[in-house]
């Protein structure tokens, strides 16, 4: 198949270029997937019309003016969103419920650094996506910030490694799509192909001994608000790329509010009081891609993921994760140098 | 063997005058942090031949031969994006075929090997084409 692509309309105009022809034929052969859920099954990421002679866009991300809230700051992403969301009617699946099914997009800047931090070569920059405490900062306790460093200086984040992102920061680590059925919600990420299932059907969390990358997700409705709570964390994703991190024992509940057609308020509270000295809430939009013909592509990130062995060359390691249990053994060794 | 400029740019941007690329050079790698394997204050520019395309993920690679001051041909390897997002961006799979001679400009390895992340290159046909990953795709 001949895909006729344009594209970069929104990343980089600079280099714009015209119509061209690409061979995508290999990108195409499976994507037309079903996945069997409970009671159901469902097809996504269409491939273009056979035959089609004119050159389809691929899009990428969604376009923040698509949104009632289309502001980048959290903070009034989430006054604008808590506002309309009162008062939007979401479309209804055929079972009544609000219907988050579709191709979304969150903030990149969180994966950077949860707080504030500005434009460098390597970062986009941005403001804090922490809206509690309203300082903006993570209230990390002291001997966690030490470790935090620690993560940062020495070891190699999840991503590099094609590792899941964990929850919440796969909500913020590029494009993903929505499937919702009356029993399950399925998130599915571009990036690492990753699969995350949140059960609706008042099933409890999975027993405590098994530990997850992306934990062990539970919903239910709260009027027409998604409320998520995540347990069963394995102690290895970080949430950004600066070394803030959460133990098992982190219970991590999500509010997701559509605020219109397009925009999802998405609220995150982490509790990890083994790391934290309290809760704090993270809050930014989740974009409808509303650009014709997007679709998920694969990809199979494994095949050719040199970057670790690279950065261990230069002294970066594995991280090993980190357990409530190792947390409370960091803590007593902190506070007894600091006594001394 | 076709052409060949290697010059390694130790710099602060703005006092080599290299503005114009730089304008391209927007923050790279979302997928993960660049700067703990590549110095960003440390450019450098590549003329060479195209040995090798990988469209592989979760980087694509392009190898080039580059003759160094004296003469040697070394093969450096340059990292782009991943290549959902070379092809979103209208890359396509001809666009760099073995023989052709290109431009790369990317920051230096911290290891010091042959290996750098790409900004853009430059294509025979004269087209620039950002390479890497722009972090500015908030949406």
């Amino acid at each position: 198949m001949k895909l006729g692509v344009v594209s970069y309309d929104a990343i980089d105009g600079k280099h714009a270029f015209s119509w061209r022809r690409c061979d995508v034929r290999s990108r195409l052969a499976g994507l037309i997937v079903s996945i069997g859920l409970t009671g159901s099954a469902v097809s996504f990421a269409q491939a273009p019309a056979q035959g089609s002679q004119a050159p389809l866009p691929i899009p990428n991300l969604p376009r923040a003016a698509d949104s009632v809230c289309p502001d980048s700051n959290p903070l009034a992403i989430h006054t604008c969103g808590l506002e309309h969301a009162r008062s939007f009617k979401p479309p209804r699946t055929a079972d009544g419920k609000p219907d988050f099914s579709g191709a979304w997009g969150g903030s990149q800047a969180a994966h950077e650094n949860l707080e504030a931090h500005p434009k460098l070569p390597d970062d986009g920059g941005g403001p804090s996506v922490i809206i509690d405490p309203a300082d903006g900062k993570v209230p990390i306790q002291p001997w966690a910030e030490v470790k935090r460093l620690e993560n940062k200086a020495r070891y190699i984040d999840q991503n590099a490694q094609c590792f899941q992102s964990g929850v919440p920061r796969h909500l913020y680590m590029g494009s993903y799509q929505f499937l919702q059925t009356p029993t399950n919600i399925v998130l599915l990420s571009e990036e690492t192909n990753a699969v995350r299932i949140i059960k609706l059907d008042g099933s409890p969390h999975v027993g405590k001994d098994i530990l997850l990358w992306q934990g062990d997700s539970r919903g239910h409705f709260d009027g027409d608000t998604l409320v998520v709570e995540t347990t069963n964390q394995n102690g290895m994703p970080r949430l950004d790329q600066v070394g803030h991190f959460y133990t098992d024992a982190a219970v991590v509940t999500e509010r997701f509010a559509m605020a219109d057609m397009n925009t999802i308020l998405y609220e995150a509270t982490i509790n990890d009081p083994f790391v934290y000295t309290r809760p704090f809430t993270m809050a930014f939009a989740l974009r409808r891609n509303t650009r014709p013909g997007y679709e998920l592509w694969e990809e199979s990130c494994y095949e050719g993921e040199a970057n670790s062995e690279h950065l261990r060359n230069i002294g970066y390691r594995n991280y090993p994760g980190f357990s409530s249990k190792d947390a409370q053994i960091a803590k007593e060794a902190y506070e007894r140098s600091r006594a001394k | 063997m076709k052409g060949i400029r290697l010059s390694v740019v130790s710099c602060r941007l703005s006092a080599l005058g290299v503005g114009a690329f730089l304008g391209l050079a927007m923050p790279a790698l979302a997928h993960h942090s660049l700067t703990a394997e590549f110095d960003t204050d440390r450019t450098v520019a590549l003329t060479g031949t195209i040995t090798e395309m990988k469209w592989t993920n979760p980087h694509a690679w392009l190898y080039i031969n580059v003759k160094d001051d004296k003469g040697q041909v070394q093969n450096w390897a340059i990292e782009f994006a991943t290549p959902n997002q070379l092809y979103r961006r209208g890359w396509a799979k001809d666009d760099l075929p073995a023989g052709a001679v290109v431009t790369v400009n990317g920051y230096a390895s911290r290891d010091k090997a042959l290996r750098i992340s790409s900004l853009d290159v430059k294509l025979p046909d004269g087209r620039t084409l950002f390479a890497g990953t722009p972090t500015d795709q908030k949406p």
